[in-house]
């Protein structure tokens, strides 16, 4: 099943790039179909996940690269489900999102961008998670700088190079780590689970903090923590609709995903050894990323911010490493992916009406286009951490979480304050943005777009009222995971 | 199957009625998204008379002569049922290893008549809306709106569980915003509304910080918990003190309570109704009741006081700026705040049940009030009470349904503010003299406002505001509004004469106006305090001696008498004469200058990084990222002269890389 | 059949040579026999596998040599076939061409399986001349003989310090014979040895660009056809390599050795500095002159593990890196036939104005860069694998850090392809079928190794295993 799901889009891909498709009428069908299709296969398997035994389900591994001793190995346990299911939804929205574009390519990196993901989240061996989280960047890069905004070479540029930076140190890391640990695993091996086993041993190397902070690195730039953010913005303001999606819906998610996976599970001591400084970190990229949010002039640029406080929480939950923390992160990051996944469609969508991104040429939109405004109202809304959206909860997980950690707990008594300049940033921008007169005419949502923004809607208010659909898979997923930190630290 | 099973349909009820009036409200003909959104309404509040019913009938019973002579160990003559407080129970956030977050039901007598209460006047105010706000562009949505609201402060009353109080906490907050800037079209209300949102957020952040705490105190966030001896034990004193004031920063923020009072008065820039519901009747009162909920933290911590303290102050407060305006709703608004003070005063000074008392009667009684000053502002086309015209004349039945709203306010007797204030007057004066006199004149200034009010609107013939669009007022100052920013509220049009409202906004009215006598009734000792001793949780030095209480009573009526007759003397006389000076009036009427403050200095100073830090973020850390990149691309511009293209270069470096090597390979 | 393969090699160049003036209007004959030549070497060199043995004390019999026979047959057999791409001949006659790539080829497997310093340098040479005379063979381009006759002297330089180094290797242990050298020197080389060691590296640097020997690398390539230059960037390079891994395991000594640190130094040279260099080139040649010297260092990294993870690393790296450069080169060829000089100006839109080609180009470009899934990619992982393996943590950081300038300056490629829009005039391109075909081969070969690579990798650890 895993196979399916990171292939047949890649091959799909292939598929699509090879139509002899001038408007892309049948590529943005495919594309579309394919995302369905492998929608209901994830949820198929979220859905029928044994949550009460836990592990890894749709497991598979063969010899892949045995001279090295990595194997493709694959598996979905509750910490990837959640983010496996929500590629391809994020993927049907974004080809939803993207219905007017007339470019085949542009269905195609989608695709590629799905697949790859997808393995990034499934991947069970560090050299394919590595190699899945680096396939990301190609896509990317190029979905930016073909179908992005002015400024889009500069920022597809700064995005690869700067994600790159945290990936080489990755590679050395993974590397490092795999020789090291052979000692203790009697064999050179790549394999997630085999190193996992060999934490203990790990944690008392004299270089566990280098490749801690090797992994970390990465993670950090991608999640992203300042001050290692500021291809951020500039990759999502320029990225086209469908990019930004991306962007926020799942390759920060990387970030998060990773550092729990890896950074916590292979180095819980090393972790807990520098809590302090990551959640200062944290801390900062919450207060200061509110501000910075509050000062944009660009709209998408200001979402852009925005992502950097709300990241800040899914590291404050991880610093803290308790279950609730850490719950509060995939939390948090879930419906970060959801709630600005929300946000950055309906200003895509509203940028292509009024041609302009700046807050200050834009006024009115409710009164113009009532379903769009309305929907980007709840979006903003969201994005503050409303409660009954899902962002509330996962802000407050994190945050109780931190407080319930001795290291984490004075910065929680300050990062609350970031939630009320984000209060104020994204109410200033839906004053500015969606209410008072306006003097302009809009179309108002389509129903393709309509259909792209409900089912985003819908998992907002879902998982803001009902955590059950998500917390038992996050549970799951890492319980097993704190159960052998414990063991470490003993 | 009892009331108490279906519970849980209180608040499900309206939050499906918003669902469908959210996604399908324009599909209803005419009027019959308000029928309803009432509707649904009067099916929650028979639920709700339900379960009072059943709570009444499972609630232990007091006796009251043993109690009012002190002895309350003797005073239990019927134990509650066994299995009161009811408490319904859901898996909802469960974490391994955590008491993570269950859904729960609870309900106390506390919360079965609050519930009754928000479920009556919430169901009053619908039928005054579909009167009130025909017409409107945004019809369903505000009904919308409505419901969404009363689910979720049906949802905080029956919360049972901290968290899913601060969610519902949080929802109302929300509908508060949407409602204060139902016109979004307008400047004001939007200021209003962001003002209203961030104030609360921010008061918000000791609500949540406590429940941290409190989580990691005793590892739970459960109601029923907390007043347990055990749990109090393990909090200890110190902590039981900073978790009850941090709750209780944000009771302060949501009741506005000084100084967090700022954002209420502009909440008036909402529909009339929202205020009668919202920022009178029930979310405002949430602060109190959750601050009751605290109480035992408060208690055991000994900071009762700052409780008292903020509650005396603002009740004086707000009574003293009152007189100054002239808009009949901010007067009202004012009066809010006021009777919201009394609250505070009631539980900081060991009045819990009579402060629930006054919280209940409140709601109806002020609830009454706004929907009254609604049908004024409709009959009269303006909000102005200096620009209405004789509306005794035009408006009977607004006349004397308001009057009765106003001698409950006022605390004459036996209208039900009357009972409830005089209960918490009469706490102050046994636990804090000092605060009771502060109290009594608060008292003295509520009559007078009030008769003022109801003088110059009703009584009087129209005439020129004497303040409309002041100098000092122009613009909107308290919302950092420049003078061409914000339109002045209008004044009715030439010719148009007041007309009295129609029959579902009367019959809402009349409703009110009787639920706010018969709940004085129910509280009063006439009934042998029923409400009190149904609420009355058994563990506190409540109630006073009925000796004493004679005494209270006459004074607090004697003080109400003196502010009405003054008002009466002065303003049926002559209403426009400037009798403060008028700089004294300025200042009043630009609430002090306090939000003024709050806006050019607090929130200035809160804002003073954001340049700043933009400038950092994307000149200096950004821009060191891109000197790296350009470093590195000089770099290559400089090695390239290296590759000079001449032969003799190239055999140079050949030659020194073979010297090197041999050198550092021979040594 | 290592023999035969020499033999067959030898003659089919002399009768190519011979034959050539009279095929001067028809060189596709001439490809076709030089192709067939090289594929029977490369069926022979397969067949060669089990072969062992040593011929008069100077040529050695063995899977390595089998392997080398396959990797330059290869090399051959896809440059015959490359020249098809090629329109219009040589001023000088197409025919030589051929004979002097057969030739080449001849050497770099006679320098592999040479176990004597004699004939290593004899294969060296044989090789060298050869590419001397390509580099400047097209005598009309604008650098082709400025640049032949600077790599020539260079060349000459370099083979003198060569011959200097061996002299003093033979001073000090009185043996050619790689095993007589290696039982010589012992673990303990005296100075003088060292001294001669490192001479010898200045010619073995010189082949393979190693900074700061590489100068002459950017002229020539410049200077070159473009098919010349994409041979010049493989052949020397893979037999070069693999003559280093036979040097370092018979003669001079395992993972202590001396050498194989200084081939380190000069490989970590080679990635920083070739690095930076690269990064504002805009003649692709120049460019892809750089980072071929880039790339030799990731290989010479691996070499200086001396370890067999790291000579595993060094085989693969080199099956990976002539398909991905011979691909991209053979581009270059395909559009200067097409009259697009080799620089990104020129190549502005390519991507849409035949996007087959665009995305061809971005196989080989991403290969080169590493990116996942393609040959480039495991093959700098290999090569990081090794260092691990060996604990060399520093080479290992600057290396990675070294990919994202690669990423900079290839992505500049890319850039130019697909973002600009192409000029206003430019017309539709059409490839020959020949042309295309090549391309898509080469890249489908780049995919095939990176995603299942693992044939290849146990055949190739096996010919290296053979010479530990």
């Amino acid at each position: 099943m895993i196979p399916v799901l990171i292939f047949l889009p890649i091959l799909a891909a292939a598929f699509v790039g090879m139509l002899d498709d001038p408007r892309a009428e049948a590529a943005k069908r495919t594309a579309l179909g394919v995302a369905l299709f492998t929608l209901l296969m994830s949820l198929w398997a979220y859905a029928t996940y044994p949550i009460p035994f836990g592990g890894f389900i749709g497991e598979l591994k063969f010899d892949w690269l045995p001279l090295v001793g990595s194997r493709f190995h694959v598996g979905f346990d509750g910490l990837s489900l959640p983010f496996a299911a929500l590629t391809p939804l994020l993927t049907a929205v974004s080809v939803l999102a993207s219905w007017r574009k007339t470019d085949k390519g542009f269905f195609a990196l989608m695709l590629l961008l799905q697949g790859a993901l997808v393995g990034v989240f499934a991947a069970l061996d560090l050299v394919v998670f590595f190699l899945f989280f680096e396939a990301v960047l190609v896509p990317m890069y190029f979905m930016i700088a073909l179908w992005g905004y002015e400024e889009r070479r500069y920022a597809a540029v700064k995005f690869l190079l700067y994600s790159l930076v945290g990936s080489v140190f990755m590679l050395a890391a993974i590397v490092a780590t795999a020789y090291l640990a052979a000692p203790a695993l009697g064999r050179v091996s790549f394999d997630y689970l085999e190193l996992v086993s060999a934490t203990g041993y790990l944690a008392n190397l004299p270089a566990a903090s280098w490749l801690f902070w090797g992994f970390a690195l990465a993670f950090l730039i991608k999640l992203p923590a300042v001050p290692l953010h500021t291809w951020l913005p500039h990759a999502h303001t320029q990225a086209p609709t469908a990019g930004s999606i991306f962007l926020a819906g799942l390759l920060l998610k990387m970030g998060g995903y990773g550092l729990i996976r890896f950074n916590l599970a292979l180095f819980p001591g090393e972790l807990e050894r520098f809590a302090n400084l990551l959640a200062l970190v944290a801390l900062i990229s919450i207060v200061y990323g509110a501000y910075v949010t509050l000062a944009q002039s660009d709209l998408k640029r200001l979402i852009a911010n925005s992502s950097v406080n709300h990241m800040g929480y899914v590291l404050l939950g991880i610093a803290s490493m308790t279950a609730i923390g850490i719950h509060g992160a995939v939390y948090q990051m879930v419906a970060h992916g959801v709630i600005t996944g929300l946000m950055f469609l309906m200003v895509g969508l509203l940028a292509d009406r009024t041609h302009t991104r700046e807050i200050a040429a834009m006024q009115g939109v409710y009164s113009a286009a009532p379903k769009l405004g309305a929907v980007l109202w709840l979006a903003l809304l969201g994005g503050l951490g409303l409660p009954g959206l899902a962002g509330f909860l996962g802000e407050f997980q994190s945050l109780w979480g931190g407080f319930l950690a001795e290291v984490t707990r004075p910065y929680v008594w300050i990062a609350v304050f970031g939630i009320v300049i984000l209060a104020g940033a994204m109410l200033w921008t839906i004053q500015r943005v969606l209410l008072g007169r306006s003097d302009s005419n809009l179309d108002d949502l389509s129903p393709v777009e309509v259909a792209a923004a409900a089912p985003l809607v819908f998992l907002a208010v879902l998982l803001g009222l009902v955590p059950a659909a998500l917390t038992p898979w996050i549970d799951a997923g890492i319980q097993p995971l704190l159960t052998m930190v414990q063991e470490v630290f003993k | 199957m009892s009331y108490v099973e279906l519970s849980y349909w209180i608040p499900l009820l309206p939050a499906l009625g918003f669902a469908l009036l959210a996604l399908g409200g324009r599909s209803f003909p005419g009027r019959g998204s308000g029928w309803f959104a009432t509707a649904v309404m009067a099916v929650v509040a028979v639920l709700s008379l339900g379960l009072l019913h059943d709570v009444i009938l499972a609630a232990p019973g007091w006796n009251l002569a043993a109690l009012l002579g002190g002895h309350h160990e003797e005073a239990l003559i019927k134990p509650g049922s066994p299995d009161f407080p009811f408490r319904l129970e859901w898996t909802w956030l469960a974490i391994r290893g955590e008491a993570g977050i269950p859904l729960v039901i609870y309900i106390d007598s506390l919360a079965a008549v609050v519930t009754a209460m928000v479920a009556l006047a919430s169901l009053f105010i619908h039928l005054f809306s579909i009167g009130y706000m025909h017409g409107e562009e945004r019809y369903p949505t505000f009904f919308a709106y409505l419901q969404l609201f009363s689910a979720a402060m049906l949802a905080f009353v029956l919360a049972g569980n901290f968290f899913h109080s601060l969610l519902a906490w949080e929802v109302m907050g929300l509908m508060s915003y949407l409602l204060i800037g139902f016109l979004y079209k307008k400047k004001t209300a939007q200021q209003a509304q962001k003002k209203a949102f961030i104030t609360t957020k921010l008061a918000d952040l000791g609500f949540m910080l406590g429940l941290f705490w409190l989580y990691l105190l005793i590892g739970n966030f459960d109601l029923a918990d907390l007043g347990s001896g055990q749990n109090l034990l393990a909090i200890g004193t110190g902590a039981a003190a900073a978790v009850g004031l941090l709750v209780f920063i944000a009771a302060m923020g949501k009741s506005a309570q000084f100084p967090l009072h700022v954002w209420l008065l502009d909440a008036m820039e909402g529909p009339t109704p929202v205020s009668a519901m919202i920022h009178a009747a029930t979310m405002v009162a949430a602060g109190v009741y959750l601050t009751a909920r605290f109480y035992p933290l408060l208690l055991f911590g000994g900071v009762l006081w700052v409780v008292a303290l903020v509650g005396a102050l603002t009740a004086l407060f707000a009574a003293v700026l009152a007189p100054a305006f002239a808009d009949v709703k901010k007067i009202l608004a004012w009066s809010t705040v006021s009777q919201l003070g009394y609250m505070f005063l009631g539980l900081g000074v060991f009045g819990w049940a009579a402060a629930m008392f006054h919280l209940v009667a409140h709601a109806f009684f002020k609830a009454l009030l706004f929907l009254g000053s609604g049908s004024m502002i409709h009959g009269a086309a303006t909000q102005d009470i200096f620009e209405m015209d004789r509306l005794k004349k035009h408006m009977p039945w607004t006349y004397w349904t308001f009057l009765v709203g106003a001698l409950a306010l006022m605390g004459i007797p036996p209208f039900a503010g009357f009972w409830s204030k005089d209960l918490i007057l009469h706490a102050a004066e046994e636990h804090a003299p000092l605060l009771w006199l502060i109290g009594l004149l608060a008292a003295f200034f509520t009559a007078f406002y009030t008769t003022r009010m109801i003088v110059i609107a009703f009584h009087k013939p129209a005439m020129e505001s004497p303040w409309k669009a002041a100098e000092w007022t122009r613009g909107a100052p308290w919302l950092n509004l420049g003078p061409e920013e914000a339109e002045p509220d209008p004044s009715p049009p030439a010719g148009h004469h007041p007309h009295e409202s129609g029959a579902e906004m009367i019959t809402a009215l009349v409703a009110l106006a009787a639920l706010s006598i018969l709940v004085g009734f129910w509280g009063s000792p006439i009934f042998g305090y029923g409400l009190l001793t149904l609420v009355y949780r058994g563990e506190m030095p409540e109630l006073l001696p009925a000796s004493k209480l004679m005494t209270g009573y006459v004074t607090g009526t004697l003080v109400a008498l003196a502010g009405a007759g003054l008002a009466w003397f002065w303003y049926s006389a002559d209403p426009l004469k400037q009798r403060a000076p008028l700089w004294l009036t300025a200042a009043l009427q630009r609430r002090l200058y306090i939000d003024e403050f709050y806006y050019k200095v607090l929130g200035a100073l809160a804002q003073a990084p954001t340049q700043v830090l933009a400038f950092i973020d994307r000149y200096l850390i950004d821009g060191l990222v891109d000197l790296a990149g350009y470093t590195s691309l000089v770099i290559s511009s400089l090695l390239r002269h290296l590759q000079s293209g001449r032969f003799a270069t190239y055999a140079f470096y050949m030659l020194l890389g073979a010297l090197a090597l041999y050198v550092g390979g021979a040594r | 059949m290592t023999l035969a393969v020499i033999v067959l090699l030898a003659f089919g160049g002399m009768v190519l040579a011979l034959i050539a003036p009279s095929f001067d209007e028809r060189p596709a004959v001439l490809g076709a026999i030089s192709g067939t030549v090289f594929g029977a070497s490369l069926l022979m060199g397969l067949l060669a596998a089990h072969e062992s043995g040593v011929i008069y004390g100077a040529v050695v019999m063995g899977p390595l040599t089998s392997a080398a026979i396959v990797l330059l047959s290869l090399v051959g057999l896809l440059v015959a076939a490359g020249a098809a791409i090629r329109k219009g001949g040589f001023a000088l006659g197409s025919g030589e061409v051929h004979a002097l790539v057969m030739w080449g080829v001849l050497g770099g497997i006679l320098l592999v399986a040479s176990a004597h310093l004699l004939m290593f340098y004899l294969a060296l040479e044989l090789s060298a001349y050869s590419t001397y005379v390509l580099v400047g063979y097209d005598r009309d381009r604008r650098f082709g003989t400025e640049a032949a006759a600077k790599y020539m002297i260079l060349g000459a330089v370099g083979s003198a310090l060569l011959l200097f180094g061996m002299a003093l290797v033979y001073t000090e242990t009185g043996n050619l014979g790689y095993t007589g050298i290696a039982i010589e020197l012992g673990g303990n080389p005296s100075a003088l040895a060292r001294g001669g060691m490192a001479l010898m590296l200045v010619g073995l640097g010189f082949k393979l660009a190693w900074v700061p020997f590489h100068a002459w690398a950017p002229d020539a390539y410049q200077g070159a056809f473009p098919l010349m230059a994409g041979f010049l960037s493989v052949a020397p390079k893979t037999a070069l390599a693999l003559g280093i891994v036979v040097l370092l395991s018979r003669a001079f000594g395992g993972s202590e050795s001396v050498m194989a640190q200084w081939i380190g130094g000069l490989a970590l040279l080679s990635v920083v500095l070739g690095s930076f260099w690269a990064l504002l080139q805009n003649d692709l040649k120049r460019l892809l002159a750089y980072s071929t010297i880039v790339h030799m260092g990731f290989l010479g990294l691996a070499l200086s593990t001396a370890s067999l993870t790291g000579y595993t690393a060094v085989a693969y790296y080199l099956a990976a890196y002539i398909v991905t450069s011979l691909g991209f080169f053979f581009a270059l060829e395909a559009l200067e036939a097409e009259g697009l000089p080799s620089t990104l100006e020129s190549w502005k839109g390519l991507g849409r104005r035949n996007p087959l080609l665009g995305v061809l180009l971005a196989v080989f470009v991403l290969s080169l860069a590493g990116v996942p899934l393609l040959a480039g990619f495991l093959a700098k992982l290999y090569v990081f694998a090794a260092l691990a393996a060996a604990q060399a943590w520093a080479p290992l950081v600057v290396a990675v850090v070294m990919v994202v300038f690669g990423y900079y300056f290839y992505f500049r490629i890319l850039a130019a392809v697909f973002l600009e829009a192409p000029a206003e005039d430019s017309p539709e391109l059409a490839f020959s079928p020949t042309a295309f075909s090549l391309l898509v081969l080469l890249a489908l070969a780049v995919v095939a190794l990176g995603v299942w690579p693992q044939p290849l990798l146990r055949w190739l650890q096996a010919a290296v295993t053979a010479v530990m």
